[in-house]
C-alpha cells in the first residue's frame, strides 16, 4: 500500500478535527436541553449557565405540552411539512430535468426568469394581495403553495441532473424509451442523494414555517408550530403589563419549548444518511 | 423544433405557472420604491414620489450611508471568505473518514446549530461571552488576566457576528458537500490509486473538482444575497454600542422604514440590493464560464 | 432568427405577468367589508345591553366583529369573557391577537387589502398620525354624542390623544400606572449600615459602598451598585438636574424647552459620568435590552436598581429571588435630589394605546353601531367590571361592597386575560387594588413617582428628516459622553453636528410650530 504513513496522520488528524467539530456542535443542545429540565432558580443559583442538569424537573415539558395549541399545531406542521415537500419535489425535479438539457432552445430565458426571482421580490403586500386573490387566505395550503418551488433548490437540483452522464440518455432513447421513463425509471432513482438533499432542506423549510402562517393566516387552528413556540419565546419577554408578567413563562419552559420544536428535524437526518456515502449509486449506471 | 422539445416545455409548464402568479405577479410592487406608497391608494393610485428617486437619495444621504455599506459588505464578506472553505472541508473529512459510524455521528450531531433559532444561540454565545459572566472571561480573569468584552467591543464584535454564523450553518452546508461527493465515479478513485495518488492527491484532482459545480452555484447564489449579510442574527446581538461596526443596511432600514410604515423606503433599498445582487451574479457566471460552467 | 423568437416570448411572458397583477390588484383594493344580513330592524340600542331586544319577532343575527389585539397570549378557547360580551350584545367576537412585530405587519396588509379588522389599538401616537394622515381611520368626530359612556370614562381632557387635525380618528385608553421606582437590596444597606441614599451625592457614596466594600460577604468583587435598563436606568439621574432623556420637549419656566438644549444637561452627563468612572455601575447596563438585569439582581450582583414592581415586588417574583438567597430583601427607595429636584422618568402625554376603527367601516352602519355598543358597553359600570374582574361567583364574590377576587389559582389565571378586553381601558387605581392588593405600597409609591411631563408624541417628522438617524447619533454620542470617550466640552461640538449634519435645527423649527398649533404650548 502506497504512502501508508501519510494516510495515518491523515486518519488521526480527521478524527481530531471532526471530534473537536462534534463536540462544539452538540454543546449548545445539551445546554437547551439541560436548562429544559432543570428549575430556573438552580439554574440562576449556578450563575445562569448550566450544561449538565442539576436537579430535574419535567414541569417544562409538561407546561408546554399541556398547552392547548402545541399539540395541534404540531399536527398542521406535520401535514405541511410532509405534503409540502411532496409538492416541492414533484415540481421542482419537473422543472430542474428539462432544464439541465444544454440543449435545449430557450434554456437561458427560463433560467434567468427563475434566477431573477431570487433576487428581485414584488414586497409583503402584492404577494398578499395575489395569495389573497388566488383564495388561499386562512386555508392550510397558504403554508404550501406560495411556498412550492424554491428557485435554489430547483437550481441545486439542476446542477446534479447535468452531471449525469449522458451516455445514459443515449442509449436510453436508443433503446426508444420515452423522456418521461427516462425521467422516472434512470433519473430519479440515480439521484437520490440530491432528491433527499433538496426534499430535507423543503422539510425543514415547511417545518420552521412562520412567516407566512403569520401573514395568510388568522384561524389559530391552522397555526403551525413555530408560530405558537415563538409567542411563547418572544411573548413573554414583555415588560410592562402587569398581567402579561402574572404569566410569563420561566427559562424552563422557554427550553422545553425550542427541543420540542427542533427535535423532529434533527432526528431525521440519521434515517437518510446512508444515501450519502461514497459510491452509494455506483452500481446502477453500470447497470 | 419546439415540436421536438415539446416534452420538455410540459415538464415545465406546472412550476412555470407557478411562476408566473406567485413570484411574478407581485412584482409590480417594486414600482412601490418610486411612489409615496399610501395603504388606502394602493400601489396603482399613489402618488408618484417627488422627485421620483427621493427614497434612493434619503437612504444615499444618510450620514451613516457609507458605514451601513461598509458594515453590510465587510460582514458579508467575512463570512463568505471563512464560511466557504469549513463546510467544504468538513464534508471532506466525513467522506473520507476510516471509520464511517463515528463519522455519521459526527455529521449528524453537526448540523444540529442550524436548527437553533437566533434568539436561542444569542443566549448561548452570551453565556460564553458575556463581558462579567461569561465562562470565557471568567476563564480568562482565573489566568490572571482582564475581562474582554466581546458583545460591546468594535473590535471583537464583528468576529463574534462571523464566527457565530460560521458555526451554526457548518454542519447543515456540509450536507449538500456531502452528496455531490456521493455522486462521483468510483472508478475515478480506483484510477487514481492505481497511478500510486496519495489520500491528499486523491482529494484534489478527484473530489474536489467532482463537486466543483456544486461550489460554484452556491457561490454565484450567495453573491446574489452579497447585501444581506444576516439581518436575524444581527438584529438579534447588536446594541447601540456596536452599531458603527455591525449597522448593516437591513437593520438601518427596519429602524427607519418598517417602524414609521415607511413602505417605499424598505421597497427602494429592496431595489437597490436587488440590482447590486444582479450585477454580482451576472458577473460571477460570467467569469464561472470561463472556468468549466455557470449556471447558465 | 431564433434570438428574436425568445426575444418576442419573453416580451409576451412579461405582458403575461402584467396583466394578471393588474387583475389581482385590482380586484381587492375594493372590497367592502362583511355585509351582515339583518332583516329584522333594530331600535332603542341605547338601551341598556344585557338583554337581547325582545321587541323583535324574530331573534337577531348577531353581528360579526373583528377585533385585533396585540398581545403576549391569546386567552385560552372559548373564553368565559368573549360568550359573555356575545351573549349581552348580541354580536359574534373574533378576536385574533399577534406579537407586537407581526401586529404592526397585520394591520397595514389589512388596511392595504381592504379586510382590516373592525377594530383595532394603534399602540403608539406616531403610527396612530401617520395612518390617520393615510385616510385610513374611521372619524368619531360625528358620533361623539352617541359615544358618552365612553368619553366619561375615559375623560374628556384625554380625547385629545385620540385626535388628529381637529378630528377624532380614535379613542384613546385611559392610562396606566407608572409601575417603575428605585429598588434597593436592604440585606445590603444593613450590612454596609448605609441609609438609603437622599441626595446624588449620597448615591454616588452608596453605589461605592456597594461596589467595593463587599456586600454580600463573600470577600469577592463581584458585585455593582446600579442597574438596569438603558432606556429607563439613567432617569432618575437625569431627573435630579430637572432634565431627562436627550431629545424630549418639556416646559421649562413656562417655555419649550428641548433636553438637549437644557444648560443642566451638561451637569447631568457630568453627573452621570462621574457613576460610571468610579465603576460603580453595571457594565453592561447598555446591553440588558431584555431581563439580564433581573437576572444579574436576582443572582445577587446588583445593590440598586430602576425596575417595575411586577417583576420585583410579587409574591411568585419574591419566592424566585428567595429560593436563590434566602436573605436577600429588595425595598423601594426614593429618589435622589440634586440641583434640579427629584424626577423619575418622562411621561409622554400624547402617549395611549389608541382604538380604531378602518375608514371602511362605515360602509356598514349595523356594524358601526354594534362597535360603538361595545366600547360603550366595556366603559359603563357593568361592562366594566365584567372587564375588569371577570364573574361575580366565579371569579370575585362581593364582600362588604368590596370586590375580592379568587384566590384559586386557575381561577386566578383564567381572570388574568381579561385585561385583553379592556378596550377602553380601566379605572386603574381601583383595579390594582382589587387584583394586586398585597403589593398595594408598591404600586401607589411607583404610581407616585414625580415625572416630568414631555409633548414628542404630538411632534411628527418634518419632510427630509430622518428620526433614525438622528436618534441614533444621540444615543450614540450620549454614551461615548457617559463613558468618557468623549470629552464633555465637546457637547456643543456635538449639538452642531447634530443640527447640521443630522438636520436636527429643522425638526426643532418644525417641533416648535407644532406644537404651538396644536395649542400646547404658548
Amino acid at each position: 500500500m502506497v504512502n501508508r504513513g501519510e494516510d495515518r496522520v491523515f486518519n488521526l488528524a480527521s478524527v481530531l478535527l471532526l471530534g473537536i467539530i462534534g463536540i462544539s456542535a452538540v454543546f449548545p443542545l445539551m445546554f437547551v436541553f439541560s436548562m429544559s429540565i432543570t428549575p430556573y432558580a438552580e439554574v440562576l443559583k449556578n450563575g445562569g449557565f448550566i450544561v449538565l442538569p442539576r436537579a430535574i424537573t419535567l414541569e417544562g415539558y409538561r407546561q408546554a405540552l399541556s398547552n392547548d395549541l402545541i399539540p395541534h399545531s404540531f399536527l398542521i406542521t406535520v401535514f405541511v411539512t410532509v405534503v409540502g415537500t411532496a409538492i416541492n419535489l414533484v415540481l421542482s425535479t419537473m422543472m430542474a430535468y428539462p432544464l439541465s438539457k444544454k440543449k435545449l432552445p430557450g434554456r437561458s430565458m427560463f433560467l434567468m426568469i427563475v434566477l431573477f426571482t431570487m433576487l428581485f421580490n414584488g414586497g409583503m403586500i402584492p404577494t398578499y394581495l395575489v395569495v389573497k386573490g388566488v383564495g388561499l387566505l386562512d386555508t392550510i395550503w397558504a403554508l404550501i403553495v406560495p411556498s412550492a418551488i424554491s428557485a435554489f433548490n430547483l437550481l441545486i437540483m439542476k446542477s446534479f441532473f447535468e452531471n449525469l452522464p449522458t451516455e445514459l440518455f443515449e442509449s436510453a432513447r436508443i433503446d426508444g424509451a420515452k423522456e418521461w421513463r427516462i425521467l422516472m425509471q434512470i433519473v430519479i432513482p440515480l439521484s437520490v442523494p440530491v432528491m433527499l438533499t433538496v426534499g430535507l432542506f423543503y422539510a425543514v423549510q415547511h417545518w420552521n414555517t412562520l412567516f407566512s402562517a403569520i401573514m395568510y393566516v388568522n384561524d389559530r387552528s391552522l397555526f403551525p408550530l413555530q408560530v405558537v413556540l415563538r409567542e411563547i419565546l418572544i411573548g413573554a419577554q414583555s415588560l410592562d403589563t402587569v398581567e402579561a408578567t402574572t404569566q410569563v413563562s420561566t427559562e424552563t419552559f422557554k427550553m422545553a419549548a425550542v427541543i420540542i420544536s427542533t427535535l423532529p428535524m434533527i432526528v431525521i437526518y440519521p434515517f437518510i444518511q446512508k444515501y450519502f456515502q461514497k459510491g452509494a449509486m455506483l452500481g446502477s449506471v453500470k447497470g | 423544433m419546439v415540436m421536438k422539445h415539446r416534452v420538455f416545455y410540459l415538464m415545465l409548464l406546472p412550476g412555470l405557472v407557478w411562476f408566473i402568479v406567485f413570484k411574478y405577479a407581485p412584482m409590480y410592487g417594486v414600482v412601490i420604491a418610486f411612489k409615496d406608497y399610501n395603504l388606502v391608494d394602493g400601489v396603482f393610485r399613489s402618488e408618484w414620489a417627488d422627485p421620483w428617486y427621493k427614497y434612493f437619495r434619503t437612504f444615499a444621504e444618510s450620514p451613516y450611508f457609507t458605514q451601513l455599506l461598509a458594515n453590510t459588505f465587510l460582514i458579508s464578506f467575512y463570512k463568505l471568505l471563512y464560511g466557504l472553505a469549513p463546510s467544504i472541508i468538513l464534508a471532506l473529512l466525513i467522506n473520507e473518514c476510516r471509520y464511517v459510524r463515528f463519522a455519521r455521528w459526527i455529521q449528524a450531531l453537526s448540523y444540529m446549530p442550524h436548527f437553533l433559532s437566533w434568539v436561542v444561540i444569542f443566549g448561548i454565545v452570551t453565556a460564553f461571552f458575556s463581558q462579567s459572566n461569561g465562562l470565557v472571561n471568567r476563564y480568562i480573569e482565573d489566568l490572571g488576566g482582564t475581562e474582554i468584552p466581546f458583545l460591546t467591543s468594535l473590535d471583537w464584535f464583528r468576529s463574534i457576528l462571523v464566527g457565530s454564523d460560521i458555526w451554526k450553518d457548518l454542519g447543515w452546508g456540509s450536507i449538500i458537500y456531502l452528496a455531490a461527493m456521493s455522486g462521483i465515479d468510483p472508478t475515478l478513485y480506483e484510477a487514481a490509486r492505481v497511478d500510486g495518488a496519495s489520500r491528499l492527491r486523491m482529494i484534489w484532482h478527484v473530489t474536489l473538482p467532482g463537486i466543483r459545480n456544486v461550489i460554484v452555484l452556491l457561490l454565484i447564489l450567495r453573491l446574489g444575497h452579497f447585501l444581506d449579510a444576516g439581518f436575524e442574527q444581527i438584529y438579534v446581538m447588536y446594541n447601540i454600542q456596536v452599531y458603527p461596526v455591525s449597522d448593516i443596511i437591513d437593520t438601518w432600514v427596519y429602524r427607519v422604514g418598517l417602524q414609521d410604515l415607511n413602505f417605499s423606503m424598505g421597497a427602494a433599498v429592496g431595489l437597490f440590493k436587488s440590482l447590486v445582487g444582479l450585477i454580482l451574479v451576472i458577473g460571477s457566471n460570467q467569469l464561472a464560464k470561463k472556468w468549466g460552467g455557470g449556471i447558465w | 432568427m431564433r434570438k428574436n423568437m425568445w426575444v418576442v416570448l419573453l416580451a409576451v411572458f412579461m405582458m403575461l405577468s402584467a396583466v394578471l397583477a393588474g387583475c389581482s390588484s385590482g380586484k381587492n383594493n375594493d372590497v367592502a367589508p362583511n355585509q351582515s344580513q339583518d332583516a329584522a330592524s333594530t331600535n332603542g340600542k341605547n338601551s341598556t345591553p344585557s338583554q337581547p331586544e325582545p321587541s323583535q319577532q324574530e331573534p337577531e343575527k348577531p353581528v360579526e366583529v373583528t377585533i385585533m389585539l396585540q398581545a403576549a397570549e391569546p386567552p385560552p378557547a372559548d373564553y368565559f369573557l368573549v360568550g359573555e360580551l356575545e351573549k349581552r350584545l348580541n354580536i359574534k367576537i373574533n378576536l385574533q391577537t399577534f406579537l407586537p412585530d407581526d401586529y404592526k405587519s397585520k394591520i397595514n396588509v389589512g388596511l392595504a387589502s381592504g379586510s382590516a379588522p373592525d377594530m383595532f389599538f394603534v399602540p403608539d401616537r406616531n403610527t396612530f398620525t401617520k395612518l390617520a394622515k393615510q385616510g385610513v381611520l374611521y372619524d368619531f368626530t360625528p358620533q361623539m354624542g352617541q359615544l358618552q359612556p365612553t368619553v366619561q370614562f375615559v375623560g374628556k381632557d384625554n380625547l385629545v390623544k385620540g385626535q388628529v387635525g381637529g378630528k377624532q380618528l380614535g379613542i384613546p385608553q385611559t392610562a396606566r400606572a407608572y409601575q417603575y421606582s428605585l429598588w434597593a437590596r436592604k440585606d445590603w444597606l444593613d450590612a454596609l449600615k448605609l441609609e438609603p441614599p437622599k441626595t446624588i451625592e449620597d448615591f454616588m457614596t452608596v453605589a461605592k459602598a456597594m461596589r467595593f466594600n463587599d456586600p454580600d460577604g463573600n470577600n469577592n468583587k463581584d458585585t455593582y451598585g446600579y442597574s438596569g435598563r438603558p432606556t429607563e436606568a439613567l432617569g432618575p439621574l437625569f431627573g435630579a438636574f430637572g432634565t431627562t432623556y436627550p431629545g424630549y420637549f418639556y416646559l421649562k419656566d413656562g417655555k419649550l424647552v428641548n433636553s438637549l438644549y437644557d444648560p443642566a444637561m451638561k451637569d447631568a452627563l457630568a453627573y452621570i459620568k462621574e457613576l460610571f468612572d468610579a465603576d460603580v455601575v453595571d457594565p453592561e447596563l447598555l446591553a440588558n435590552t431584555k431581563l439580564q438585569h433581573k437576572d444579574k439582581a436576582f443572582q445577587g450582583q446588583i445593590g440598586m436598581m430602576y425596575f417595575n414592581w411586577p417583576n420585583i415586588a410579587t409574591e411568585s417574583k419574591v419566592k424566585e429571588y428567595k429560593a436563590i438567597n434566602p436573605k436577600a430583601e429588595w425595598i423601594q427607595i426614593d429618589l435622589p435630589a440634586g440641583p434640579g429636584g427629584k424626577s423619575a422618568f418622562y411621561n409622554d402625554m400624547g402617549a395611549a394605546a389608541i382604538a380604531a376603527f378602518p375608514k371602511t367601516v362605515e360602509k356598514d352602519p349595523k356594524k358601526l353601531e354594534k362597535l360603538i355598543e361595545l366600547l360603550n358597553y366595556v366603559s359603563s359600570p357593568e361592562g366594566a367590571k365584567l372587564v375588569m374582574y371577570g364573574l361575580e361567583g366565579v371569579h370575585y364574590e362581593m364582600k362588604d361592597g368590596a370586590i375580592v377576587p379568587s384566590t384559586d389559582e386557575a381561577t386566578v389565571k383564567d381572570a388574568s386575560y381579561t385585561y385583553l378586553f379592556q378596550f377602553t381601558g380601566r379605572d386603574e387605581m381601583v383595579y390594582l387594588k382589587t387584583k394586586f392588593a398585597a403589593v398595594e405600597a408598591e404600586y401607589t409609591f411607583a404610581n407616585n413617582m414625580p415625572r416630568l411631563d414631555v409633548y414628542n408624541s404630538y411632534v411628527e417628522s418634518p419632510e427630509g428628516f430622518v428620526a433614525a438617524d438622528a436618534t441614533r447619533y444621540i444615543e450614540e454620542e450620549l454614551y461615548k459622553f457617559i463613558y468618557g470617550k468623549r470629552p464633555l466640552s465637546e457637547y456643543d461640538k456635538f449639538i452642531d453636528t447634530l443640527e447640521t449634519t443630522f438636520k436636527y435645527k429643522q425638526y426643532m423649527e418644525s417641533a416648535e410650530s407644532q406644537l404651538k398649533e396644536q395649542g400646547l404650548i404658548q
